[in-house]
């Protein structure tokens, strides 16, 4: 034993003891501050933390945790704050607290230093969270709502420009049709050219047939030629005739299919009119498209806000995950290897935070006090076997009521957030609606009630809210500058409550979003009615000088096919007359003949005949 | 010119003065310390020993540099070697469970590879440190001190300026 064991170990003890005394409050403050720091991501603030070893209990003034969004706000402060630490767990290196009462909970408070921290480099690489989604996708619908300006529209629509050939399918479509009938046409004629030289053949056949002459033919040798000639005649005729029918068919068929596709025109002119019209920018007049114009920017931008502390929430609250197997750590560092414990804790447990909202003299009618609980805060809800859940009521000047139900699931392999939440009698100060291009004017006063709830299974959500409007009152920037305008503002002014509703989900990997109110209907009749008309004649004005335009070329085309046509089929008509005379010719013939033979037959029997009655008197006569 | 002091007390106690057993007890548990990367429950029960005992307060400080240059370099061995016994021993799991589950030991880091690794490599070579270093001062003192006195090398940094400086400096403090 070291002889001057007092001096060299006790004394320093001592002193380390006392230091430990009296700095160990601002030790254990400056811990806390660092810890909700790295969870918050913003500036964390206590005041005057004391520390009761006997039994063991944590008391502070006031907490301030800064908004990472908002680095002059507060997330919210706190008053008196006191909590009593499982001192036997502290031991097992576990932070079990029973019971927080947290007291005077504000939110929202103003701050007078900065309350944010230096970027973390993890942050620079996190995926884009469902704010910023929200945002982009805003930004693209905003941009995709026309205005509604009908005169500066009409101003600046310049239908020459728009009817620029390449502009116009039909024209190409045109010029396509008279090539195609103009490389029939040839075809047709290589193939009349062929009828020529069965003309030819036709006519000798004809001659032929002519130097027949049924009643000089005597002898049966001349009357069997005639016959055989005929007959041949014939074949020969019905065989051209065939070929006429199958080439005659077969241009038939190329006139039929033309033609088709020159009442296909009229299909190729509508695509042509409604290209037009797109790329005149033509507004549709579609059901929420001037709310849209009116309401959603705020609102998608009061949406925003609340949706960047879903996403604080659901990135301060992680799941526990146990270490892998081996690890390569760092020198110095090591691993460590967790053991089965028989009543397993996590690292932190606070079993309940009650939450008071202080007393009525205490409340600054400006910030929202809170009251209620939040239950089971843990960093391991695995073993917890509970989600953090909160119900949390607020006030604010004894107008304005808040309800906020929340539940944040770590349990399941996809971490699950679910929040609902009732305002109602929120004072609206001001609110700009409109746009600086389509009726700028602010709602001056008014109370609003909203109903939302939001879910967030993993990586996707699904937030619906409904914003109620009550007693508005409307001031207008300005007088209106076209017949949209005057047209909302008509029906603004008589307005005095209104709903919105507003839901944006992202279930497939992309944000989609969908605003309306209960005055669609009634703005939409209004716009409809008034501007349908206006509408309909820019439209039907684009569709006449769109058929102007075409209507010299489709003329063309039409002549050029008509033309060829009646040629085609004027030389086909020829041919199957030509075809037709001579083969009467034929017929004639061949009926002359048969009644030759006839005739000629009946001769032969009647001088048989007679030589035979004369034969029979001869030997009559002999007897 | 702490360090410098330390190395320049331990000379001295090396020719004469402290027994050869305070000299190698203080530096067989500043190896201890030296060892161990984290100022856990243990390495403080260890320093307090220290103080306590009356070792060399010099050969514990220069241990406890020198041990913690050896432990940097040696590090991944402190971890397999930890690793080793936490998770590849089975006989010695229960143990480790219970002392898992016992209030006050999971303040010591012991589930920690590196701090079990290293912890119990300087428990097992302290005997080896300490009778080691006992018969290491009683050889300087018999034979070795003169001639390292006598090197070249000892003169030239003993009679340098800088040492001198720093000698009358601390004698000025005093």
């Amino acid at each position: 034993m070291r002889k001057k064991f007092i001096f060299i170990v006790l004394v320093p003890l001592v002193v380390l003891g006392a230091v430990t005394y009296f700095y160990l409050d601002s030790w254990v403050e400056s811990g806390l501050e660092t810890a909700g720091e790295s969870l918050v991501g913003a500036k964390v603030e206590i005041d005057d933390l004391r520390l009761g070893l006997f039994p063991l209990r944590v008391q502070f003034e006031r907490l301030q945790v800064a908004n990472p969004n908002d680095r002059w706000k507060n997330l919210f402060e706190t008053g008196r704050v006191t909590f009593a630490v499982d001192a036997n767990q502290l031991l097992r290196n576990k932070i079990i607290i029973d019971t927080v009462e947290v007291r005077n909970v504000i939110l929202g408070t103003k701050r007078t230093t900065d309350g944010s921290l230096p970027q973390r480099p993890d942050q620079k690489d996190a995926p884009p969270s469902f704010a910023m989604q929200l945002a982009k996708q805003v930004e693209s619908e905003v941009r995709s709502v026309p205005i509604f300006d009908l005169e500066k529209l009409r101003k600046d629509l310049n239908l020459d420009s728009l009817l620029r050939i390449q502009n116009l399918l039909t024209i190409q479509h045109l010029d396509s049709m008279k090539h195609q009938a103009l490389a029939l046409s040839g075809q047709w004629k290589s193939t009349l050219a062929d009828y020529e030289s069965t003309r030819q053949r036709v006519m000798n056949i004809e001659s032929n047939l002519r130097t027949i002459h049924v009643n000089e033919l005597k002898t049966l040798d001349a009357i069997t030629a005639a016959v055989n000639n005929v007959n041949t005649s014939y074949n020969t005729l019905r065989e051209i005739n065939e070929t006429l029918t199958t080439r005659k068919n077969a241009i038939t068929n190329d006139i039929t299919r033309l033609t088709g596709s020159i009442g296909h025109i009229d299909d190729v002119v509508r695509a042509d009119i409604e290209r037009v019209k797109s790329l005149a920018r033509l507004p549709e007049l579609r059901l929420g498209g001037v709310t849209d114009l009116l309401f959603a920017q705020q609102l998608y931008a009061e949406a925003q806000t609340y949706l960047g502390y879903v996403d604080l929430v659901k990135r301060t609250v992680r799941k526990y995950t146990p270490k892998p197997d081996f690890e390569r750590p760092k020198r110095f560092e090591g691993q460590d290897i967790h053991f089965p414990v028989d009543r397993a804790y996590p690292r932190l447990w606070i079993k309940t935070a009650h939450l008071s909202g202080g007393t009525d003299a205490a409340r600054d009618p400006n910030y929202i006090s809170v009251s209620g609980d939040i239950s089971d805060i843990t960093n391991n809800q695995s073993l917890t076997g509970k989600p953090i859940s909160a119900l949390i009521r607020g006030t604010k000047g004894n107008r304005m009521r808040l309800e906020i139900g929340a539940s944040l699931d770590r349990r399941g392999n996809h971490p699950l957030d679910q929040y609902r939440a009732t305002i109602s009698g929120i004072p609206m100060g001001e609110m700009k609606i409109g746009r600086a291009s389509f009726l700028p004017s602010r709602i001056t006063q008014s109370d609003l009630a909203i109903n939302a709830a939001v879910t967030v299974p993993g990586r996707t959500f699904d937030a619906q809210t409904t914003v109620s409007f009550r007693e508005v009152r409307l001031v207008f920037e300005q007088s209106p500058r076209n017949t949209v305008e005057r047209l909302a503002r008509d029906v603004l002014d008589r307005v005095r409550n209104f709903d919105t509703h507003l839901r944006a989900w992202n279930t497939e990997g992309r944000m989609k979003i969908h605003f309306s109110t209960d005055l669609d209907n009634e703005l939409y009749e209004q716009t409809k009615r008034v501007l349908g008309e206006e509408l309909n004649r820019i439209q039907n004005e684009i569709r006449s000088k769109v058929n102007q335009k075409i209507a010299e070329k489709r003329q063309e085309v039409e002549r050029v096919f008509e033309e060829k046509k009646q040629e085609a089929l004027a030389r086909i008509r020829e041919y199957e007359n030509l075809l037709g005379e001579r083969l009467a010719l034929v017929e004639t013939k061949k009926r002359e003949l048969e009644k030759h033979i006839e005739e000629e037959k009946a001769k032969g029997i009647d001088a048989a005949k007679k030589k035979l009655e004369d034969a029979m008197k001869g030997l009559i006569r002999k007897q | 010119m702490f360090w410098l002091n330390i190395v320049s007390n331990f000379l001295k106690i090396l020719r004469a003065g402290q027994t050869p057993v305070q000299i190698a007890g203080g530096f067989a548990l500043g190896s201890i310390a030296g060892f161990s990367p984290h100022l856990s429950l243990q390495i403080i029960a260890v320093w307090i020993v220290i103080l306590i005992l009356n070792v060399n307060l010099s050969a514990a400080f220069l241990s406890f540099t020198l041990f913690g240059i050896v432990a940097f370099l040696v590090d991944p061995l402190f971890h397999l070697f930890g690793y080793y016994l936490l998770v590849d021993v089975p006989g010695i799991q229960s143990f480790w469970t219970s002392l898992y589950n016992a209030p006050l030991a999971p303040m010591t880091r012991f589930y920690n590879t590196v701090v079990l690794g290293s912890f119990v490599c300087a428990f097992l070579f302290s005997p080896i440190v300490y009778f080691g270093m006992k018969r290491f001062v009683v050889v300087y003192r018999a034979t070795l001190g003169a001639r390292v006195e006598q090197l070249r090398v000892y003169q030239i940094v003993s009679k340098s300026k800088i040492i001198r400086m720093y000698q009358r400096m601390r004698d000025l403090g005093e």
